[in-house]
């Protein structure tokens, strides 16, 4: 994967309001309903806490609790396969696919799938792979990547859906949302019928049950996995719970944090094969063992994707998703993004953030978000050195507060200079390096009198 | 009523589900009243999983489904109060259709098989166990515009009887 340039994808939305203002109504709107579904929960937060009790016994302990859940999954009559990359998971997929002689594929909303990029590689191999999900059908027909982890398609209005919907698949334009909803639901109904195999992620891998559980609003995750008699369930091996007992905390947890719903439409809990079926769960790896060796990014495990940081974030409030450049966006996503494809590819991405803790707030599971990213800032400026205008001026920083008569004189010389740079009270654009400074915020004059002046008067005065 | 019965259809009616609560008796006849009313003329359902005898008089009755059938009908294994979920438990895929592919999602439920909470559920399912679905509310989406649209892919209505 290339370096993900943050600067370039934020001004390149910046251009475009539609999709600001698409990203800023779906955020509050997720957040309003939240505050109001949780105030019906009266033990929400001892839920939090119970949910992250479980997760870090899983992290502590997790080599047993995964061979746990092979081991139940197995005797449940899973077919169990462990993937150590993405290459790995999709070569396991594919063999599947081959034994089966499977040609077309019906597919629930996965972001594990997303990122193994799992599409491009079946269409390469001739097989044709339908994602149901609304939302992802949309940006699939549209060729474009999903830009919020639970809701793919908010960037794009009803009007683009409409046309694109006409365009590509024959609808009869309209922009009423029922119809286009109806539109693709009456296409795809086909679709499940006639496949040859399903395919879904998983929300939870519950260790002593050996059961995997799949949410979701639509009926499209049910579709999928009951109607074709092949179903191939792809997923991080973070998803782990200890046991069906810790299950209704997480539940609980999920769906409030996340559209703010009670809970979603379908809960799914998959415990056995049945007649005439098979079931495959690829476990996949691709970085996550490399997280949990990590003091710092092994909390990032604990991560239920429900996406409550990124509605709550204020720079993905004012961008969505398509700024981070990966599957992964928002504040969590920026920690998977580094850990999973790595310092090169997601160096800008830490910076992101204005650290302003409301992630760390919001996560169901406490996950300490900006803790996490000022590790990664650090991690970055070690290793690039950190940029030579921001270097500069800290130096001089340094100079002018350690030494009080450059201090003095200092200050002296810039608030008489920075009239040249204000307006309306503001310094809005600073020459040359320290434009890079200005570019993204105002800042405040240096008023007329320093405090040490001030100082002194109060003290004459009184 | 039970607190329980109470809860559960407050939080039924939350999510848009239609319910009756009805006497054993009176079960047949309600249900017949309700699908006479929507003008329904055939049903999908699965015998093994349904406990009571229905008597539907002239509506046809499927256990293989076919396209444009408008009702399936289940009996739930548990109501959950606590969130208005029904508890599907399926030995086979086949069993989950009834509650998938029809509009209309005609669920019925005995009140004693009304239990608090998750945990309630879990502790009184044998091992090992089958597959479990909750269902809460008809399919749902809000991918376009946030715009919420009932029956996405599943059923467009849930109506419940509690049978008690």
């Amino acid at each position: 994967m290339e370096r993900i340039d943050f600067y370039e994808n934020a001004r390149r939305i910046l251009a475009n309001p539609v999709i600001v203002n698409a990203v800023q109504k779906a955020t509050s709107h997720a957040l309003a309903k939240r505050l109001d579904t949780i105030s019906r929960i009266p033990d929400f937060e001892s839920l939090r806490d119970k949910a992250r009790a479980a997760k870090e016994e899983i992290i502590s302990n997790f080599e047993d609790f995964l061979e746990k859940f092979k081991k139940n999954a197995t005797r449940n009559g899973f077919i169990v396969h462990e993937a150590k990359d993405a290459k790995e998971a999709k070569d396991i997929v594919y063999e599947i696919f081959s034994n089966h002689n499977v040609k077309t594929v019906v597919s629930s909303k996965s972001m594990t799938q997303e990122e193994i990029e799992i599409n491009p590689f079946l269409e390469s191999k001739g097989i044709v792979k339908y994602e149901t999900d609304l939302g992802e059908f949309i940006i699939q027909t549209a060729k474009q990547k999903p830009s919020h982890i639970t809701a793919p398609a908010i960037h794009m209005t009803r009007k683009e859906i409409a046309q694109l919907f006409h365009d590509k698949l024959g609808m009869e334009y309209t922009e009423d949302p029922e119809e286009i909803t109806y539109f693709a639901r009456q296409f795809l109904r086909e679709k499940y019928f006639k496949a040859d195999a399903g395919m879904s992620g998983a929300n939870f891998l519950i260790a002593d049950t050996g059961s995997f559980v799949v949410v979701e609003n639509e009926g499209n995750a049910r579709m999928s996995t009951t109607l074709p008699k092949l179903h191939v369930a792809v997923t991080g091996i973070e998803k782990l719970i200890p046991s069906i007992k810790d299950f209704p905390n997480f539940i609980k947890i999920l769906a409030p944090s996340s559209t703010g719903q009670h809970q979603t439409v379908y809960t799914n809990i998959f415990s056995t094969v049945g007649r005439g079926r098979e079931v495959h769960i690829v476990l996949i790896d691709n970085g996550r063992r490399k997280m949990l060796a990590d003091p710092v990014l092994r909390e990032a495990l604990m991560c239920i994707r429900c996406g409550g940081c990124s509605n709550v974030c204020p720079i993905f409030q004012l961008l969505g998703g398509h700024a981070y450049g990966s599957v992964y966006s928002g504040p969590i996503g920026i920690i998977w993004t580094y850990a999973i494809f790595g310092h090169s590819v997601a160096r800008d991405l830490p910076f992101a953030s204005t650290l302003c803790g409301a992630c760390h707030e919001i996560c169901p599971v406490r996950i300490n978000i900006p803790k996490i990213l000022l590790h990664l800032r650090h991690r970055v400026v070690e290793k690039e050195g950190g940029p030579f205008a921001e270097r500069l001026l800290v130096e001089l920083w340094e100079k002018v507060m350690t030494h009080p008569t450059v201090n003095k004189f200092g200050f002296r010389i810039a608030s008489k200079a920075q009239v040249f740079f204000e307006r309306d009270r503001k310094i809005r654009c600073l020459p040359w390096i320290l434009s890079r400074w200005t570019e993204w915020k105002d800042i405040d004059p240096i008023p007329g009198k320093s405090f040490r002046e001030l100082w002194k008067e109060r003290q004459k005065n009184s | 009523m039970e607190r329980k019965t109470e809860k559960f259809i407050e939080e039924l009616k939350r999510v848009d589900a239609l319910v009756f609560l009805v006497s054993r008796r009176e079960l047949s006849k309600k249900l017949k009243e309700f699908l006479d009313d929507r003008r329904v003329k055939e049903v999908y359902l699965k015998e093994e999983g349904i406990s009571f005898s229905l008597d539907l008089g002239d509506i046809k009755i499927y256990t293989e489904f076919k396209e444009g059938i408008p009702v399936g009908i289940t009996e739930e294994n548990f109501g959950v109060a606590y969130s208005g979920g029904l508890v599907e438990l399926a030995k086979n895929a086949e069993d989950k259709l009834p509650s998938l592919l029809p509009d209309i999602h005609v669920a019925l439920i005995r009140e004693e098989n009304i239990v608090d909470d998750f945990s309630d559920v879990f502790e009184r399912i044998e091992k090992p166990l089958p597959d479990i679905t909750f269902v809460v509310g008809p399919s749902k989406t809000a991918d376009i515009e946030k715009i919420l649209v009932k029956g996405a892919h599943g059923p467009r209505e849930l109506v419940v009887f509690i049978v008690r």
